[in-house]
């Protein structure tokens, strides 16, 4: 039988309909799409794919029993391996990951790989009643600061080991970046929510609005009786250009912008969340937070927003599909431009102008690409004199951020980088300090949700070692 | 405004803190502390640490009316010397927080500190009264502020002509180092959206009248 040549596409809303409201994009494959998916699998012996995953999911495994119709069993050999395959299944850059490793991608399109973990996540959240078995306790406490990607699943593998789990989250409600950062458009909140809830079924404990460095210290952890705590506290302050303008007002940063629509519905019809509806959106940058500032703002209801980014489409470094669903959107991509500086208003004769201070426009500068720098990217190079104004009302800085410094500062012994970054054993995610372990943005800077949950596992896999000595 | 709204006896369904970095109260032997309307009650815990840590306490505090006095005998308890200021004279001394402190420099008190905590604009003059007589100045800054644990970068200052911000490396700073001209153009951006926000909510009352 001869091979369709193409991934099946997944529904989606039409993009001038979905440019305007925060429902979810994808709508996800149906049975028959899924299973006529699925038969595109080759089942080649030696599975690259599974390289391809950070927490190697038995893929072919999983495909085969959605071959068969068998999507509880399909559901049930991926959670073997990931603990979110619902949020992994929307967010995770297959095009990069197991997708990029696809036999069939030699010759044609690789096997959608992701838009089946969705499936049959989405299919088991539908359908399944049941009770999870519960694990005998082994008396053995731990600590999870940071209830974000890698510490849900530290968590949960834990749990599931029979360890007592506290997870200590600073905000109100538990799901860190799955909550605050990504929109609901992409992932929405009902399914982060059923995720901790699964959790909590194994006897996780979530503690919200505690600040780990301020409300307690590890050190405190350790003397309240728990034997090791993972530090998942995540990616913490956004950077800025250092550039003239970028305290006027109209400027935010990404997760700013983000949480206060996401965490704080400021997105929702008369919410009491202040947020600017601005007409013309510049967001400097192009990650993923850079592709969910963007149609967070058009969807606020902005005229026009524009990417600005100082390389080319080739090096966006956000998820293939976020970039595709932008473009479809009407997002403009200013590619190969950088800001020099950011615009406001002021009127010389009157102090009181409501307007001062506001943001009138960002000054970009042409680049070429030059030579690559020592990642292998090529580096942005400016043209001399061609500088122009883009007029918006509001810029969204979106460049990355740096670790934050409130666990560090409290916890004596514990050895960060030059950058802030946790030092880790990157076998094991154990920390300089004796029991204490550590991953995700907290180690490694701004990445993305797969590699932290990469992360969460290695570690409680260690702590699983640690503790059974 | 919905916290505002609240009565005796109602609750909040979260509470995180505190946060921040703690005042420095070590080792000072004589300070005034400047307190204005509700920032009276932020300065309040440190003029008694303070006191307790037997450092004089010379404490201004000002209103802009009497109405809106609050916690006169707790800062009687714990200052060696309190002067109530009112905007409109209605209670203690008419005037503005500024005079009395420029009066004491000027009459020779030597202060090893002076901690301003209060309206923007009461801040950065408290700063400009201090400055000619050379005593360090701190300020407690309360910009717009998101989580409070170092994510957001909303509560971002410019403190000695760096990215400061108020979560976590403040809310204290040294408030020669400080743009208030800045802080203070960056609190007003959500003024329209508030005015809005308030008269709603005066017409949902309003209708409840009816």
């Amino acid at each position: 039988m001869a091979v369709q040549p193409l991934k099946h596409e997944m529904p989606v809303q039409e993009p001038a309909v979905r440019a305007r409201n925060f429902k979810e994009v994808a709508l996800g494959y149906t049975e028959e799409i899924a299973v006529a998916e699925a038969d595109r699998c080759l089942n080649c012996k030696n599975k690259p794919c599974v390289q391809g995953c950070p927490v190697n999911i038995s893929i072919p495994e999983f495909i085969s029993k959605v071959k068969e119709k068998d999507f509880e069993g399909a559901y049930n050999i991926i959670s073997q391996s990931s603990s979110l395959p619902a949020v992994c299944g929307r967010v995770c850059p297959q095009e990069t990951q197991c997708e990029s490793k696809c036999t069939l991608g030699i010759k044609f399109q690789p096997v959608g790989i992701g838009r089946l973990e969705r499936f049959v996540a989405d299919y088991h959240n539908k359908n399944f009643t049941g009770e999870p078995v519960l694990p005998q306790s082994n008396g053995h406490k731990v600590a999870v600061i940071g209830s974000g990607p890698s510490g849900l699943t530290c968590a949960g593998d834990l749990a599931k080991k029979g360890y007592k789990v506290t997870i200590y989250e600073a905000l109100h409600l538990a799901g860190g970046v799955l909550v605050y950062g990504i929109p609901e458009f992409r992932l929405p909140k009902s399914i982060v929510q059923k995720e901790v809830d699964a959790l909590k079924k194994y006897g996780v404990d979530v503690e919200t609005n505690v600040v780990v460095g301020k409300t307690i210290t590890i050190d405190e952890l350790f003397e309240d009786g728990f034997e090791a705590v993972f530090v998942g506290s995540g990616a913490g302050l956004p950077r800025f250009m250092g550039i003239p303008g970028e305290s006027l007002k109209g400027v935010y940063s990404a997760n700013e912008f983000l949480t206060r629509s996401n965490l704080m519905k400021a997105y929702k019809d008369g919410s009491s969340t202040p947020i600017m509806h601005a007409k013309r959106v510049a967001v400097v940058g192009g990650g993923n937070v850079a592709m969910d500032a963007a149609r967070t703002a058009l969807r606020l209801g902005a005229e026009s927003v524009h990417i600005v980014y100082r390389r080319s489409m080739e090096e966006l470094p956000a998820r293939k599909e976020e970039v595709e669903h932008a473009e479809e959107e009407g997002i403009i991509f200013d590619i190969l431009r950088n800001p020099t500086e950011i615009i406001g208003y002021h009127n010389p004769d009157d102090r009181r102008d409501p307007k001062n201070g506001f943001v009138t426009g960002i000054k970009v500068i042409k680049c070429e690409l030059g030579e690559p720098d020592e990642k292998g990217r090529r580096r942005p190079v400016e043209i001399p004199g061609s500088e122009y104004i883009i007029d918006v009302d509001c810029v969204i800085m979106s460049i990355g951020t740096s670790p934050n410094p409130l666990i560090k500062n409290t916890t004596k012994g514990l050895e960060v980088n030059r950058h802030g970054g946790i030092i880790v054993n990157e076998e094991t995610g154990a920390t300089s300090k004796q029991g204490v372990y550590a991953g995700g943005d907290a180690v490694t800077g701004a990445a993305t949700v797969i590699l932290a949950m990469g992360a969460g596992k290695t570690a409680a896999k260690a702590i699983d070692e640690y503790l059974s000595k | 405004m919905i916290l505002n709204q609240k009565n005796e006896g109602d609750y909040l369904s979260d509470f995180c803190g505190p946060l921040g970095c703690a005042t420095e109260v070590e080792g000072l032997k004589k300070v005034c502390i400047v307190g204005g309307g509700v920032g009276c009650a932020i300065a309040l815990p440190v003029a008694q640490k303070l006191h307790e840590l037997g450092c004089e306490v010379h404490s201004v505090i000002g209103f802009r009316s009497k109405d809106l006095l609050i916690l006169e005998d707790e800062f009687a308890a714990c200052s060696d010397k309190l002067t109530i200021m009112t905007d409109d004279g209605s209670y203690g001394r008419k005037g503005v927080v500024t005079e009395p402190l420029k009066e004491a420099l000027e009459s020779g008190e030597k202060y090893d500190k002076v901690i301003a905590i209060g309206p923007l604009i009461m801040m950065k003059f408290v700063v400009a009264t201090a400055k000619p007589f050379d005593v360090p100045a701190v300020v407690s800054m309360n910009p717009i502020m998101i989580d409070g644990t170092g994510m957001c970068g909303g509560c971002r200052l410019t403190v000695g002509g760096k990215t400061k911000f108020a979560c976590v490396d403040g809310p204290d700073f040294n408030g020669y180092e400080v743009d208030f001209d800045e802080a203070m153009e960056r609190s007003r951006m959500y003024v329209d959206f508030e005015a809005k926000e308030r008269e709603a909510t005066c017409n949902l009352f309003k209708k409840e009248v009816k």
